[in-house]
């Protein structure tokens, strides 16, 4: 994924971007290309089974948004059948299924921004306005293996100490008490280690920087343009009634969506918004293509010598090395 | 020094601002059949959590009080990921209230707050995120005002406030929910859908009691000791 190789801000402005476009509209055209763009993306970034573990978890989920808003909802004109008085509308179903596909979409879109998006990069972003915030969120990852490495540590001693007797229950959940009361003290007393530390090293300095090393580039600089771009074309869409979709009594598009082909001009380019990401990809194979073709010589090293060469590898095995 | 309490006592009227005018602009949202609710509830709640940050940050807390919040943070994280197979038991808000006792409203909002943000990348970010995070830190912030109003003297007090918690943040994420995914909005609509989270939300509300019996009242004792032994009195309470 060529997109992880940006700078953060791109990343988070191409995913605020794409939320914004699938949260502002519920139509049923914006929402099906955005749960189809969303699992594309999921599906590159993490791979097949992981895509198809979400959606498993997922598609319930949209099951029963739309049957429930199917069930409370008696708006619709088209009845698709009747039990007793209540009849049931297509055009609650379709409203049930374009909501459902939409939270789907972001939800997608989130998970595949976290697993885009490395903690210490976006800390870097938010370290700006918020430093003593995005410290404290990095301190508590840090801490997090440490508290469990040790409870371990008082789990055993205290084995060690009392026997590791826990037939009965009520001894096991007297033991896991005293365990975690343990650790909340030597937790807090280590930590003021730290605390005396961090300021006998000058942490109140007002020169500490964030490690993360974000550059930015021409190609996120254009990216970026590109990205506003398409979505001040999408919102100018919606603003002018592109995304207008009249779910109730009956379901129709007004006139207005499709004067002057806004719908089409909003869809077109929140399908480049989405697809975004896969021409990253395709612009980096050509370069890749290209630098080949430029210098074949590399190619004809042994792989060996060329591994151990700084220059030589192609575009994407040099941004690869730490 | 005048100023400096000046601007605190400002911050504080912009947070309790923040805490009444996030469910008045919800109310107003789910009143008036706003468009786009779910969008437009996403930056409230973002915008619900940074005068809090911003308060934080301008009293340029020293490594002492800062820590605190981190361990008690990284605790209710672990506590969390560890009770993650059984949904709706978790021990954050019970961690949250008693550092809400001990050390303040500030640092109970932060927290609640930090604790949700950074759980959720375990867990999975989404755009509860910011709605879990104004929810445990307004748990967390309660707990400081009625400590400092002198409410919890008896113990039974807070285990009641522990139950209410859970109810209410079962009460914020289910109206975020309704108001943000159910439209037309209909009153049998949101009665259905408060309806079908209400179990769960006594489940989180009876676990927080649970876990706030055995901890409240050895973890009050040993962090008083603490704070009183290091001296992390947070200038700002």
């Amino acid at each position: 994924m060529t997109l992880k190789r940006y700078h953060p801000v791109v990343i988070f402005l191409y995913f605020a971007a794409v939320l914004l476009v699938t949260m502002l509209v519920q139509h049923p055209v914006i929402a099906g290309i955005s749960f189809f763009f969303a699992v594309l993306l999921k599906w590159r970034v993490v791979g097949v089974v992981k895509t198809l573990k979400s959606l498993w978890h997922l598609l319930p989920m949209l099951a029963i948004i739309t049957c429930i808003n199917a069930l409370v909802n008696d708006s619709g004109m088209t009845v698709l059948f009747t039990i007793g008085r209540r009849s049931f509308s297509l055009e609650a179903l379709l409203y049930g299924l374009v909501a459902g596909l939409t939270l789907l979409a972001v939800i997608l879109w989130f998970s595949s921004y976290s697993d885009l998006m490395e903690n210490g990069r976006f800390l870097a972003m938010l370290g700006r306005r918020l430093p003593v915030i995005s410290m404290m969120v990095s301190m508590i990852f840090r801490y997090i293996p440490d508290t469990l490495q040790h409870g371990r540590e008082i789990d055993m001693s205290q084995r060690a100490l009392l026997g590791s007797d826990d037939r009965h229950r009520k001894t096991k959940v007297a033991r896991a008490i005293r365990l975690v009361s343990i650790l909340m003290a030597w937790s807090m007393e280590n930590a003021i280690e730290t605390a005396d530390s961090m300021r006998a090293k000058g942490y109140q300095a007002q020169c500490r920087r964030p490690y993360a090393r974000v550059r930015w580039t021409l190609r996120d600089v254009m990216s970026l343009l590109l990205i506003v771009l398409l979505s001040v074309l999408a919102v100018i869409g919606v603003a002018m009634g592109g995304a207008a979709f009249l779910f109730y009594p009956e379901w129709f598009i007004p006139a207005r969506a499709l004067a002057g082909g806004r719908l089409y001009i909003l869809a077109g380019a929140f399908v480049a918004l989405g697809g975004l990401p896969f021409l990253l990809d395709v612009e980096q194979w050509l370069r890749d293509f290209a630098s080949h073709r430029r210098r074949p010589s590399s190619c004809k090293i042994s792989p060996f010598v060329a591994a151990m060469l700084p220059c030589c590898g192609s575009a994407s095995q040099r941004q690869q090395l730490p | 020094m005048t100023t400096d309490k000046r601007s605190i006592n400002r911050g504080r009227i912009v947070e309790v601002a923040t805490l009444i005018a996030l469910p008045v602009f919800m109310f107003l949202c789910a009143y008036y059949e706003i468009e786009q609710t779910a969008l437009v509830t996403l930056l409230a709640a973002i915008f619900a959590n940074i005068p809090f940050f911003i308060n934080f940050e301008k009293s340029r807390p020293k490594p002492r009080h800062i820590l605190p919040i981190v361990i008690m943070s990284a605790l209710a994280t672990v506590g969390r990921i560890l009770f993650a197979p059984i949904p709706h038991v978790k021990p954050v808000s019970s961690i949250v209230i008693v550092t809400g006792i001990v050390f303040g409203r500030q640092s109970g909002y932060l927290t609640g707050a930090l604790t949700a943000l950074a759980s959720n990348m375990f867990m999975g970010q989404g755009p509860w995120t910011p709605w879990q995070m104004f929810a445990w830190g307004l748990i967390g912030f309660l707990a400081g005002v009625m400590e400092s109003v002198g409410l919890f003297r008896h113990r039974w007090v807070v285990y009641v406030y522990g139950f209410a918690s859970g109810l209410l943040f079962g009460l914020i994420m289910d109206s975020w929910h309704i108001i943000s995914f159910i439209s037309p909005l209909t009153w049998t609509g949101a009665i259905a859908a408060y309806g079908a989270g209400f179990f769960f939300n006594l489940a989180h509300a009876i676990a927080t009691v649970v876990f706030l019996v055995p901890i409240l009242k050895p973890w009050t004792k040993k962090l008083t000791r603490i704070k009183l032994k290091f001296d992390l009195d947070h200038s700002v309470e």
